[in-house]
């Protein structure tokens, strides 16, 4: 993420089911925070970015932390003048490496990047170290 | 989250979700679901009215109770879902499979 954000929010999560009630929390205050600055984000905007994330979120949750239950997610929003981002640390296993757990019922790592992918402009996984980093960025509508 | 549940017929059912149907709810939401398949309510149409978000997990879920409910020789409808309930189905491609009804009567409508 790149130049002065006109607004941001940092958060941690932890990487479980439950950490997802957190996520919401976090991008609740964000849009609110944004309409307080006089940057209001769209609806739409708002809901495929919201629904991009939450994917990540779950990706994250569900899949790299899966066998870590105290971990926590990190979580780094940016309002700039065109666009949001969106970026997710985590030391969970590798994406790509994850193997789904056979006993979960509903296992959706592939629907869900793919949702993903759908919502935002730019979705960016990258391995550092023992670092998950996923960058998502959205243009925001004129 | 929080399930209602209404008879309407025989078979059919109609089911009221609320809340978030997420990675968090989705798994039980499933179960649920199915169980009143098993228990004979085939024919089921799920009013997402108060569902204010759902990702791929709760998809999940949604199409493994269709699943269920057509094997068993009945149907699984949604009606009345919100904005990001119909965006999510449009990104995933899934309104084809499950198109959204805008009311619960006409998401009845055929199972009597």
């Amino acid at each position: 993420m790149n130049s002065e954000p006109r607004g941001a929010l940092r958060t941690t999560f932890p990487a479980r089911p439950e950490g997802l009630v957190e996520l919401h929390a976090a991008f609740d205050r964000f849009f609110a925070d944004s309409e307080t600055d006089g940057c209001p984000i769209g609806p739409q905007d708002r809901m495929a970015f919201l629904t991009a994330a939450a994917e990540v979120a779950s990706n994250i949750v569900d899949h790299a932390c899966h066998d870590l239950p105290d971990a926590r997610v990190h979580l780094a929003l940016a309002r700039h003048s065109s666009r949001v981002e969106a970026q997710f640390e985590d030391q969970g296993v590798a994406w790509g490496e994850a193997e789904s757990d056979p006993t979960n019922p509903v296992p959706h790592m592939g629907l869900g990047l793919l949702v993903a992918r759908a919502c935002l402009d730019q979705l960016d996984y990258e391995r550092s170290g023992d670092l998950n980093r996923w960058t998502l960025m959205k243009q925001l509508s004129p | 989250m929080e399930m209602g549940f209404e008879a309407r017929g025989d078979h059919a059912a109609v089911v009221s979700l609320s809340g978030r149907l997420d990675l968090l709810t989705a798994a039980d939401t499933k179960n649920r679901l199915q169980a009143l398949v098993q228990e004979g309510w085939s024919k089921l149409v799920v009013d997402l009215q108060d569902v204010t978000f759902v990702d791929s997990s709760g998809l999940g879920a949604v199409i493994a109770a269709l699943k269920a409910a057509r094997i068993a020789g009945g149907d699984f409808r949604i009606a009345r879902a919100g904005d990001q309930v119909r965006y999510i189905l449009k990104v995933s491609t899934l309104e084809q499979v499950l198109p959204p009804f805008s009311t619960v009567e006409e998401a009845l409508e055929g199972y009597e």
